[in-house]
């Protein structure tokens, strides 16, 4: 065996033009598909993250089929249905900056008041006096770099709906949890939020809902449907359904055109392991005149097929890993990310889970073994005599 | 379908792979069981034992692949239930269709039929006459059938899951309230339960003790379903330490450090071996004997496994669940 | 040792280019004889050669070697016949070019569950006997004739088989490495072996080192004498 496996060895570095070739491209679709994969965990991971913060239930007035605003004080009636921790009405949404040409998340806070994000709750906190003298705001890292590239340092001129101007300036820069989320993130006051937004006094954007028990969260939100039936009311499992069906959506697809691919590959690596030169022809006759077994050359041919498959799949997946984490997978990642210029400056964190790895082996290992069972078959019945003749 | 998980679409497409080549074994295998005659010097005949080179091959692969491939599954089940609300783990995947549980089931009669298949054939190549080659291809013939009924099941399995409908967890499915067959063992008094698996161990100890591998055999095949219930009715309560969480599916999560994989690989290893000695033993293969030892050491490896889990929680807490 | 017992052989029969390479071909090689079959080219020696090496079936008749009838041995057992049984020297010696000396020589070995040093030491052997061990690691390509000759015999003698078969052993060598061969075939007489030989050099003959010749003539055997 140990002997086997050295012969086969050999015989792929002797024959290294050959397999360099197949080695090359099928490294080079796992690396395509590692890529993607890997690329799609980390955003996964990361949306899920941002998800564990967000609040149980979400409800929104919905108008004509379109979100709109929502009364406050609904907050309050919410607030009594049993098993409801906290109902609190926020007011947030983006703004355009058109001369960078990227939305911000305007988050409007009380300041020292509780918020449905402890997060936003310390920046409340901690910038609380100053957001507190009114018109100052606390921007995200990518916020403040976009301002100041525009020459806005320390203040900024907002374009309220009317088309007058508001002037904020900038009381701090925080340091965000996620990066993905909260890059573009300006919080104001909410008094100053509803003004940039142009909403009035008692409008609030939607209201988050606390629960203590998971178990309730489905029947408190059929209640909240109840009470006020123009809303929409979302729990954090149905987010977290959807975006999993999102990303399998997306990589489902891929994989699905990958498919066709690796089939094409198939075929080529068919071609190539079925073309035995006449030297190899030769070979394998004097290996089966020397006494080889047609399983010992079959054991050979695997050999070879493993060494290339998982040499393949190992030196992809590593160098995938290092261009997704490492460099941030320029190129890839704007699949994924089409939106906002403001929102790529994100890391993707470090994730790398055994089924990822599992995934893009069975895509591909076993498609390339599969691919050179036949052709070696067809080596190792080869007649053996006509090395004699 | 609804479900166009990546995950599903990769096992769906392996499977693909070894039907067509599943197909073209059986032509062969038709072909040789028709023509097949070891005293004929006919070129049909050389070019059917080339060909039943080819078929053994691709068995091989087909098993070797199967092997991780149903490891796979399992996850990819468990992954499944993230998104199928109400589901749990794999149990409530499993139960999302009708398919499902067959499914399991014929995935893993398939695993010890192309196991059993594989040792018929490292035994027919041992003797020139090739004694056993046309039996050994029927018997793929017969397997080949059980094999698509898989992948049929399959796709329908997992082209049945709605993602919006609810589905059940194994608390509701392996409760002893529900009146179903599974739920049925459930309510056996404990005693029971735990002498029949006892006591089927024991049986297994003597058969090896005594050299019986009719008996090993026997009493491996019994201690496939009579292990898979007592680790739902029992077993499994004092890996989760809730009394009523009667689950088989769970074991599997990083929760509980993965431990069904080990649980259920001892469990393969020990049956497979015991029946496969029989089988050995029976067309004269010198191996029976270690494969008994095998068999023995996978079972014991089980038992102990599942045996930790109450002894350690009794330990603890002087009390059972 | 070797009995053929009316042997025929048809290549694709029933076909339009039906050729009978051996017809009803009868004969006995004792232990420890050398033995030539000599006749002209497509006479039916190198097929004859191919099947007492079981490298192919004859269509009648059989071939029994050592006691054992190798016309019926399937493919698998045919490869174990020809490990253990047989050492066989090629017509142009057919070395793999690409590999080293030491890695041709062992190459019959490679199958068997031998460990590294075993191996070694059973290549040295053959190596040291035919003086090629100082070329061990030198690439089969970049041999010259007489060496290759000698790795191509000491290969054949690794697995230190009983029968040794040679298929024009000498058609590419001149006279200096042909009567060199000749001498090593002596020595693995000397040492036991049963050889058969097909050759038309008549070199052989000429020398009359052979216990018997037999001559093959379109397919048959035309003369056996002793």
């Amino acid at each position: 065996m140990k002997n086997l496996f050295a012969f086969a060895l050999s015989s792929l570095t002797r024959r290294g033009g050959k397999n360099f070739f197949i080695f090359t491209i099928f490294a080079l679709m796992i690396f395509i598909l590692a890529g993607i994969f890997t690329i799609t965990h980390a955003l996964k991971a990361e949306m899920f993250a941002t998800l564990e913060a967000l609040p149980e239930i979400t409800v929104q007035r919905i108008v004509a089929g379109r979100q709109t605003d929502i009364d406050a004080e609904r907050a309050e009636r919410i607030a009594e249905i049993p098993g409801v921790t906290d109902a609190m009405p926020r007011v947030w949404g983006y703004y355009y900056f058109a001369k960078a040409g990227v939305n911000f998340s305007i988050v409007g806070v009380e300041a020292f008041g509780t918020s449905y994000k402890s997060s936003l709750e310390s920046v409340a906190d901690l910038f609380g006096e100053k957001l507190m003298e009114g018109d100052t705001m606390v921007v995200g890292p990518g916020v403040a770099e976009t301002l100041a590239r525009n020459f806005f340092k320390d203040y900024f001129y907002f374009v309220k709906p009317d088309g007058s101007l508001k002037k904020v300036t900038i009381a701090g820069i925080f340091k965000p949890e996620t990066t993905l989320e909260s890059n573009d993130i300006v919080v104001v006051e909410q008094g100053l939020a509803r003004e940039l937004f142009g909403m009035s006094e008692e409008a609030a954007t939607d209201i988050v809902v606390k629960v203590a028990n998971d178990e309730e969260i489905p029947t408190i939100a059929r209640k909240i449907r109840e009470i006020y039936p123009d809303t929409r009311v979302v729990t954090k499992e149905d987010l977290r359904i959807s975006y999993q069906n999102v990303f399998d959506y997306k990589s489902g697809i891929f994989l699905a055109l990958f498919i066709i691919a690796i089939f094409t590959f198939f075929i080529i690596i068919y071609d190539k392991a079925s073309g035995l030169s006449s030297e190899e022809k030769r070979e394998i006759g004097i290996l089966k005149a020397l006494g080889w077994k047609i399983g010992d050359i079959l054991k050979v041919k695997l050999f070879e097929a493993l060494v290339i498959s998982l040499g393949a799949y190992l030196l992809a997946v590593t160098l995938a890993v290092g261009y997704v984490f490492g460099l941030n997978a320029p190129l890839m990642r704007d699949l994924f990310m089409g939106y906002s210029v403001l929102k790529p400056p994100f890391e993707l964190p470090f994730t790398l889970d055994v089924g990822t790895l599992a995934l893009i082996f069975f895509t591909t290992v076993p498609v390339y073994i599969a691919a050179t069972l036949i052709p070696s078959w067809k080596a190792a019945t080869l007649e053996a005599d006509e090395v004699i003749r | 379908m609804n479900l166009l998980s990546p995950d599903v679409i990769a096992i769906l497409m392996l499977d693909g792979i070894l039907s067509l080549f599943a197909l073209l074994a059986l032509a062969i295998s038709v072909r040789i069981v028709l023509k097949w005659d070891a005293d004929a010097t006919t070129p049909l005949q050389y070019t059917l034992e080339k060909r039943a080179y080819l078929v053994a091959t691709i068995i091989e692969y087909i098993f070797y692949l199967k092997l991780p491939l149903f490891l796979y599954f399992i996850y990819t089940l468990d992954l499944l239930s993230n998104i199928l609300p109400g589901a749990m783990c794999a149990a409530g995947v499993t139960n999302a269709t009708v398919y499902g549980m067959w499914l399991f089931v014929v995935k893993i009669l398939d695993l010890y039929l192309f196991g059993l298949w594989i040792v018929v054939h490292r035994i027919d190549m041992r003797r020139p006459d090739y004694p056993y080659t046309k039996p050994k291809f029927l018997f793929f013939i017969l397997i080949f059938p059980v094999f698509m009924l898989e992948y049929w099941l399959e796709w329908r399995h997992f082209g049945g899951i709605d993602p919006h409908v609810i589905v059940s967890c194994c608390g509701t499915l392996f409760s002893a309230a529900k009146t179903s067959a599974v739920s049925a063992f459930v309510t056996l008094p404990t005693p029971v339960t735990l002498g029949l698996f006892y006591g089927n161990f024991l049986l297994i100890v003597a058969a090896w003790f005594f050299k019986k591998p009719l008996l090993t055999a026997l009493a491996n095949l019994l201690f496939i379903p009579v292990a898979i219930v007592s680790l739902i009715a029992f077993f499994s309560t004092y890996v989760y330490e809730m009394p009523h969480h009667h689950c088989p599916f769970c074991l599997l999560q990083g929760d509980y450090h993965y431990v069904g994989y080990a649980m259920y690989t001892a469990l393969f290893v020990g049956t497979f071996f015991g029946i496969a000695a029989w089988v050995a033993e029976r067309l004269a293969y010198p191996a029976a004997k270690r494969w008994m030892k095998w068999s023995l050491i996978g079972d014991i490896l089980y038992v102990a496994l599942v045996s930790y889990y109450p002894i350690s929680f009794y330990l603890k807490n002087g009390v059972w669940l | 040792m070797i009995e053929v017992k009316e042997v025929t052989k048809v290549f694709n029969p029933g076909r339009p280019n039906e050729m009978t390479a051996l017809e009803n071909v009868s004969f006995e090689v004792g232990e420890n004889e050398l033995v030539i079959l000599k006749g002209p080219s497509g006479s039916g020696k190198s097929t004859l050669l191919s099947l007492i090496a079981a490298l192919q079936k004859p269509t009648f008749g059989e071939v029994i070697v050592r006691g054992e009838r190798v016309s019926k041995l399937p493919e698998d057992f045919a490869a174990l016949y020809r490990r253990h049984t047989i050492g066989f020297i090629f017509q142009k010696f057919n070395l793999i070019p690409t590999l080293s000396v030491f890695e041709n020589i062992i190459t019959p070995l490679m199958p068997e569950k031998l460990d590294e040093k075993e191996l070694r030491a059973r290549a040295e052997r053959v190596m040291e006997e035919f003086s090629i061990a100082h070329k061990a690691n030198e690439l089969a390509k970049n041999l010259s004739g007489g060496e290759q000759q000698r790795t191509a015999i000491a290969r054949a003698l690794v697995n230190d088989p009983p029968i040794i078969l040679a298929d024009e052993p000498t058609a590419n060598l001149d006279a200096k490495l042909s009567k060199a061969f000749l001498e090593y075939v002596h020595r693995i007489k000397e040492e036991g072996k049963t050889i058969l030989i097909a050759t038309h050099d008549p070199l052989f003959f000429d020398l009359d080192i052979a216990d018997r010749e037999i001559e093959l003539h379109n397919g048959k055997i035309v003369n056996s004498e002793d």
